[in-house]
């Protein structure tokens, strides 16, 4: 060590900004803040208020809800929208306990392949195993004897895709809830001589019983209102969803519309508050002390395992399967030759190819800015000092989409930007409102994440920079931003995947000139077309599959190329833990 | 609250300065001046203020009262880059994804040559010349403390401020790296502050200590003062070891409860205790002083502490800490009996009852 002598010092500090930056944090968080009032806030008012007038737009308070359940037609639907939830939330989640059980505590071999048949369902559109159940059990099914004379057209057939499409989102929660154990628990209670089945009784399912509470309520959710499934293969079977298109598209009704969207927005709030609630919970059950549980072999239990795992398996894989055999079939079931010419879909449908390079741009769109405004808004209201209350306001605007149904959205999108009254009225018709809607939609899992990602960095991070003299943008862009890339390719992938696949919100908001793919699905679908749209919903299902890998593959560059300093993990900053997987 | 360090300038002029954060009081009326190239210390224990008191004093909290001057000037109201003061935190803070360098130049303007050298000259102060191209992953807690440090003091700020530095480092480093500061401090003639929960850090770095408890200064003074003369019972009870021997005050004589013996001499009326540290107990064998009995012997290496039974004092029970060379002298066990006298001038009343 030598002597320094610090006035000697050549090199000053950095100067201070033009603007002063808790002026520039407080107007960045007002812009977005608004952008989610008019994304989010403003058209799900308007579906609410639109619910209380009449013809004319005067108030009738809840005359239209009590005009609704006086009509039995309709009224049925909410039992059997209710009947529906109820059934495929049962099997989809046993089903999906089984496997993740399968999947965490035993010694199964290939488990990485089980896994990514598992979520496989997430890259599909809800349609695709619907469109499948036809090509098997429907008027020309291969394996229609089967069913002895029923009908797939109905309660059976939306039960079974639904169990398809919902269960990786229960898969997601019930093997991250079963990852949370306790290996010393259940050494203890072998210490005390309990039994297999008194250790699944009292450590495995009181374990994982927030997780079983949360996946319960996110598939009821999903279930009852889901539209592209019933609208497939529903045949006569009523229900909410398939009321409020009908009322809008059909009828022109929007009141009833908004009617039936207000019913559906209920157990979607109900779910998300106990999601909220179970959330909260979960953090705080398990000591950072716990020790991780590794299952020992047992050929007995593996083998029943493997089966059933192989079982649900080969169940998503018929499924897929018979979806891309389809595709490429020239009559089914006649002629069963294989040819392009279900993917030529100008031939089945005005828009043609220009729906799936709607969709493709639309994914883009909304996965860039989704993800600066996802990723941005966490920053401002997870970093950097004061702002208590529009933080406060900002968190609790961001988790609200969740609770809002895509077909309530979407509805809701036409209340408000097509009211001549708002100066937005410009984006009606276009791509951009597509592009705005389903950022909306899918907002707050991306919000999470990155919430997630943002709190593994200390917060001394940024005070330290802070102290220095250097602005927070710069931060941003050199430390926060490097640190959390993984989670921003995440954020990416999961707003595009969705942005694929997704039909709820957009089927209301499409025009021809901006139609989707997922909406070609439905089109070609009720058009009797099923081969072209079986072949468009395996374009969809090809495309989010090759993003998916995509991301893998940047994700692995990415951590292969830092992986220098983020070698060790013991000072805390940097864990993937935070980040969330893309399906969820 | 006085200070005895020789005056120099005044740096910092803190004034009434109050923090509450809703209902929670977090500081009280507090005021303290920091004088040019003094290291001064807040020390007390966890959830006392000294954390808010740091923070408030580098931006990055605003205070709800009270002001802070520097110079003659306010500067309650500007931001932590416009306050220009170095700040080392608990949790070194590096930055992970910037090499050692990238760090250290983190808070210079520029890249050119002459930021290249600033960072060569400061990495080599702190003893850590070539480890510039390495990340924070691959040093161990003492060197990314030591880059930290060099960050901090690359912009020269006029004021380092150090949130308890040390205190996630192990026992070894943590001692060589407390010499380190303190050398590099007195030789930049760099005005510090320190937060600290450990005593004994404070003794052995500061200038000067602020005791604080339940966000006011208990005391303010040096290492000696605050050692020799705790002004308030809970210094007396935080900062080293001491016996607190509870009586009353009454005809120029402390007597402690429950005996008529007189232990020392005193002004005034009323409940007292009487403040006598461990090591300032005599204890031989036979001979003149007051009778104990041995309670407890606990092996400290270099001492040996001692806990003694004192009947003729009320049955009060004192710590006395014995030398090792000393200790091979006497023939103490368990149940021994013992004298032991107290040095009249090494006594301090403080006046109140009560448990401390």
């Amino acid at each position: 060590m030598r002597d320094v002598m610090l006035e000697r010092a050549v090199v000053t500090r950095h100067r201070a900004p033009p603007i002063s930056e808790p002026a520039l944090r407080l107007m960045l968080t007002l812009v977005l803040f608004a952008a989610l009032v008019v994304l989010v806030l403003l058209p799900v008012g308007a579906i609410l208020s639109k619910s209380l007038e009449d013809q004319n737009g005067a108030f009738v308070g809840l005359g239209n809800f009590s005009a609704y359940l006086g009509n039995p037609s309709l009224t049925r639907s909410i039992g059997n929208s209710l009947l529906l939830g109820a059934l495929t939330t049962t099997i989809t989640v046993s089903l999906a306990f089984l496997y993740a059980y399968a999947l965490s505590r035993s010694c199964m071999p290939l488990k990485p392949l089980f896994r990514g048949i598992g979520l496989l369902p997430v890259l599909s559109p809800s349609l695709l195993p619907a469109i499948a159940l036809t090509y098997l059990f429907g008027n020309q099914g291969f394996l229609r004897d089967l069913l002895g004379g029923a009908s797939i057209y109905g309660l059976s057939g939306i039960v079974v895709a639904q169990v398809f499409y919902c269960f990786p989102h229960a898969l997601l929660i019930l093997t991250t809830a079963l990852a949370l154990s306790d290996a010393r628990l259940y050494e203890a209670a072998e210490m005390l001589g309990a039994s297999r089945g008194r250790m699944f009784r009292t450590i495995t399912l009181p374990g994982a019983r927030f997780g079983l509470i949360s996946a319960v309520f996110v598939v009821f959710t999903i279930a009852v209102t889901d539209f592209g499934v019933a609208k497939v293969i529903g045949g006569q079977f009523n229900v909410l969803s398939i009321d409020i298109y009908k009322q809008v598209i059909g009828q022109q009704n929007f009141r009833m519309g908004a009617v039936v969207g207000v019913l559906l927005l209920l157990p979607a709030v109900l779910s998300f508050g106990v999601d909220l609630y179970v959330r909260r919970r979960q953090k705080s059950m398990l000591s950072v002390r716990a020790v991780v549980l590794v299952p020992e072999q047992r050929r007995g239990f593996d083998l029943a395992m493997l089966a059933a795992a192989g079982l649900v398996a080969l169940f998503i894989l018929v499924l897929v399967g018979t979806a891309l055999f389809a595709s490429f079939v020239k009559f089914w079931p006649y002629d069963l030759s294989l040819s392009l010419g279900n993917y030529d879909f100008a031939a089945y449908d005005a828009a043609g190819w220009s729906s799936y390079g709607n969709s493709l741009t639309m994914a883009a769109w909304t996965a860039l800015i989704g993800t600066v405004f996802a990723f941005g808004g966490a920053y401002l209201v997870e970093k950097g000092p004061g702002l208590a209350l529009p933080r406060a306001l900002y968190r609790a605007l961001a988790v609200l989409p969740l609770a809002v149904p895509g077909l309530v959205l979407g509805l809701g999108y036409i209340f408000f930007f097509n009211s001549p009254s708002n100066p937005l009225n410009g984006v009606y018709g276009g791509l951009s409102i597509l592009v705005m809607s389903t950022i909306a939609h899918y907002y707050t899992v991306p919000h999470l994440m990155a919430v997630t990602a943002l709190k593994q960095i200390d917060d001394e991070i940024e005070e330290a920079a802070a102290a220095l003299g250097v602005p927070f943008w710069q931060t941003f862009s050199r430390v926060t931003l490097p640190i959390c890339a993984p989670t921003v390719i995440d954020i990416a992938t999961y707003f595009f995947l969705n942005a694929m696949t997704t039909i709820g919100a957009v089927v209301f908001l499409y025009a021809p000139a901006t139609k989707l793919a997922s909406v070609a699905v439905v089109e070609m679908d009720d058009t009797g077309d099923t081969a072209a749209a079986a072949a468009m919903a395996v374009m969809i299902l090809l495309t989010a599959a090759a993003v998916k890998l995509l991301q893998m593959l940047l994700t692995s560059v990415i951590l292969r190329r830092t992986q220098v300093w983020r070698l060790r993990r013991d000072d805390g900053l940097i864990d993937d833990a935070g980040r969330a997987p893309s399906g969820a | 609250m006085v200070s005895s360090s020789g005056q120099t300038a005044l740096l910092l002029a803190i004034r009434g300065l109050g923090k509450t954060f809703g209902r929670y009081v977090a500081l009280k009326t507090i005021d303290l001046d920091v004088h040019e190239g003094e290291f001064l210390s807040f020390l007390g224990p966890s959830g006392c203020g000294k954390s808010t008191l740091l923070r408030i004093i580098t931006g990055l909290e605003r205070q709800s009262a009270g002001t802070i001057g520097q110079g003659g000037r306010d500067i309650s109201a500007l931001s932590p880059a416009q306050r220009g003061f170095g700040i080392l935190f608990q949790s070194y803070a590096l930055f992970p994804n910037l090499t050692v360098r990238q760090n250290v130049a983190y808070g210079l303007n520029g890249s050119g040559r002459a930021a290249e050298a600033r960072v060569a000259e400061l990495l080599e102060m702190v003893g850590l010349p070539d480890i510039g191209g390495k990340f924070p992953s691959q040093l161990s807690g003492g060197q990314q403390q030591r880059v930290a440090l060099a960050r901090a003091l690359a912009p020269s700020p006029k004021l380092l401020l150090l949130d308890e530095p040390l205190s996630a480092l192990d026992a070894k480093v943590r001692v060589h790296l407390r010499e380190q500061i303190k050398d590099l401090q007195r030789r930049l003639g760099i005005t510090t502050i320190m937060v600290t929960h450990d005593q004994e850090e404070a003794l052995a770095m500061a200038d000067r200590i602020v005791v604080m408890n339940h966000g006011t200064v208990e005391q303010v003074g040096t290492p000696a003062e605050i050692y020799g003369h705790p002004a308030s019972l809970f210094v007396a009870s935080f900062v080293g070891k001491m016996n607190l021997v509870p009586g009353q005050v009454a005809g120029g004589a402390f007597r402690p409860h429950g005996s008529t013996a007189t232990i020392a001499e005193a002004q005034g009326e009323g409940a007292a205790r009487l403040c006598v540290r461990p090591e300032d107990i005599e204890v031989s064998d036979a001979g003149s002083g007051t009778a104990a009995r041995v309670e407890g012997v606990e092996f400290l290496g270099a001492f040996t502490r001692l806990r003694l039974a004192v009947p003729g004092w009320g049955g009060v029970v004192l710590s006395a800490d014995v030398a090792a060379r000393q200790m091979r002298d006497l023939a103490i066990a368990p149940g021994a009996a013992v004298r032991i006298t107290l040095d009249p001038t090494r006594l301090q009343l403080l006046p109140g009852g009560g448990d401390a």
